[in-house]
């Protein structure tokens, strides 16, 4: 285990474009263009290529989620989700780990990629527009990305995703960035609240355009750290949005949690030993957590 | 004469590469929190980046491709020999538990060699770069300016690349260290991308003990993670009257707070108070003891300060 704390993602990298031309993405070229310039690609994922999943996770999910999405049909209770249900489903983990995916990710960020955390929605989840790089991030930065993989074909009025292309040019943000303190953010139930003005005054002030997003079952999105998304507000409660959204993160770096990362006076980034699913345990072994670092 | 035991003992190999590395020529020059720079050169290896590294951890890497007008005169050979890798500030603040390396690598990575502070051992560098390395020192810049004009103090400047308040320790030869918070103004700080309030500041009265020695500022109590200055700085002598005046250093620092109305907008109260800070400055560098010398003058007669109260 080597950390490199210098190289950014290939498709952050300030020659880029060299990088293109000289077909360093090879297949992924399009996809590379994409996320470098919008912060988001459309992985044209045909129902071979994942291999019948998408169907047979959200059969396997179904069950499970019924009871709450009953409830929140009759406006009980919140967003039918499942997080790291690849704890206890196949499908759920086999997605996550995709072949396609992970050669895609690899190629465009030009380091070894791994799953840490899954979600699945069953309905829209309304969410505010947001950056995971405030949830979780990485040193260097940028090595984060999310995956979103339809279940089923999103139709409009049932909440489809949305993101603000460009945005992920912004500065990436932290509590230290908003100058709050350990416990500031411990009194906050949900400290994206923190950020919530600031993301909203971006959009506003830099003018970007909202976008949604209305694929057919097995097509992917896969979104930059740093792109704004959310969900849309669902307009028909009858309708269903199944989905997974798988988190990655990369080798060879430190991985944060900004949310919880502060100044220096407070003990500066947050890091955390995240799961690493293709290993099926901590990305970092006790002894070597131990050796590297005493924060 | 004989070759010493420790050479004897070499293979073929090993004596071809220290023959190599002899003529080797360069190194580290400034070693702080945020910035590692230097020079070097070799007449057959073509070294083309320096790295950082902890043991297998790549931390830093910057290419060598500086132009050294000082470095090519000495050397007598025109080429890119500097170099200078920023330590990022918002590098987690991770204690590293190998100690730190400098390397200056070829392209292809067939030579290496392990880079030392100029005029100092491996250990040395090492343990400097350590330091620098440390949590607590993350995101430190700073210079030790030396004189300032006049010379009747010693000045510099330091702060947290968060904006949080930095101390630094001034050493004298042989003298306990004395730490300095840098909150004082600087004017034109702030057009460089410093803050405005990050200088410190010693009237040369305030430590009659230390004239005639060699100073220097540093970042930790032992004094050895030195901030950078242009060239060695001993204290002038002080004579009698310029002796120590606790009750004046003080008076300079407890002038009355500018007290402004609540109804000011905050944009005409930070300018406010940044023309405050100047004009104290100006008083304190006008309260200081005439020159002895002279050909130096002597402290203007109409006050500069007292153009800024007027217009206050």
């Amino acid at each position: 285990m080597a950390l490199n704390l210098v190289s950014l993602p290939l498709i952050d990298r300030p020659d880029f474009e060299p990088l293109l031309e000289a077909g360093r993405f090879g297949v992924w070229s399009r996809e590379a263009r994409a996320l470098h310039d919008q912060g988001f690609c459309v992985l044209e994922l045909d129902g071979s290529a994942l291999g019948g999943l998408p169907e047979a996770t959200l059969l396997a999910l179904q069950p499970t989620l019924a009871p709450q999405v009953e409830a929140w049909r009759r406006g009980e209770g919140g967003t039918p989700r499942l997080q790291d249900g690849w704890q206890q489903y196949p499908e759920v983990l086999a997605l996550a780990c995709q072949p396609l995916i992970l050669d895609c990710l690899r190629c465009l960020y030009g380091r070894e990629p791994f799953p840490f955390q899954t979600l699945n929605f069953a309905v829209g989840s309304e969410q505010h527009f947001h950056s995971d790089a405030v949830h979780f991030h990485s040193y260097p930065h940028g090595f984060m990305c999310g995956v979103w993989v339809a279940l089923e074909d999103v139709l409009p009025g049932s909440g489809p995703l949305l993101y603000y292309p460009g945005s992920h040019r912004e500065p990436y943000q932290s509590a230290a960035s908003l100058g709050l303190d350990p416990a500031q953010v411990a009194a906050e139930p949900h400290p994206q609240r923190f950020f919530e003005a600031l993301w909203r005054d971006v959009v506003e002030r830099r003018g970007y355009g909202q976008q949604q997003f209305l694929p057919r079952r097995g097509q992917a999105l896969i979104w930059h750290a740093n792109l704004l998304h959310g969900g849309t507000p669902v307009a028909d409660r009858s309708l269903s949005r199944w989905s997974q959204v798988t988190h990655y993160y990369f080798a060879d770096c430190l991985h944060t949690t900004p949310l919880l990362s502060f100044g220096h006076d407070h003990g500066g980034a947050a890091l955390r030993n995240p799961f690493d699913l293709l290993r099926g345990g901590r990305r970092f072994s006790e002894a070597e957590w131990q050796a590297l670092i005493l924060t | 004469m004989g070759s010493p035991a420790w050479w004897k003992g070499l293979s073929g190999r090993q004596k071809r590469q220290q023959g190599q590395w002899a003529e080797l020529r360069g190194g580290l020059e400034t070693i702080t929190p945020t910035l590692l720079s230097g020079w070097v050169h070799h007449p057959s290896i073509p070294f083309s980046e320096v790295r950082l590294v902890c043991g297998s951890h790549l931390i830093g890497q910057a290419r060598i491709d500086g132009h050294r007008p000082d470095v090519e005169a000495h050397l007598g050979l025109p080429g890119p020999f500097g170099f200078a890798m920023e330590i990022p500030a918002d590098l987690p603040l991770v204690e590293w538990r190998d100690p730190p390396q400098f390397l200056a690598i070829t392209a292809d990575g067939s030579s290496r060699v392990t880079l030392r502070k100029l005029g100092s051992t491996p250990e040395a560098t090492s343990e400097s770069l350590q330091l620098a390395l440390r949590p607590e020192f993350r995101g430190l810049r700073g210079h030790f300016d030396g004189l300032a004009p006049g010379e009747r103090a010693v000045h510099g400047w330091c702060h947290r690349a968060d904006g949080g308040l930095a101390s630094i320790w001034l050493h004298a030869s042989g003298l306990e260290p004395r730490q300095l918070d840098c909150s004082d103004f600087r004017p034109g700080m702030g057009i460089q991308g410093h803050p405005d309030q990050c200088g410190f500041f010693l009237p040369l009265e305030a430590w009659p003990e230390a004239a005639g020695r060699e100073i220097w500022a540093s970042h930790d109590r032992e004094g050895k993670l030195r901030l950078p200055q242009n060239e060695s700085v001993a204290m002038p002598l002080v004579v009698s009257e310029m002796m120590p005046s606790p009750a004046r250093e003080q008076s300079l620092r407890l002038e009355p707070e500018l007290v402004l109305p609540t109804t000011v907008p905050d944009d005409l109260r930070h300018h406010w108070e940044t023309l405050e800070q100047f004009r104290r400055l100006l008083d304190r560098l006008e309260a200081q003891p005439p020159s002895l010398s002279p050909a130096q003058p002597g402290p203007p007669v109409s006050s500069r300060s007292a153009r800024f109260r007027l217009w206050r």
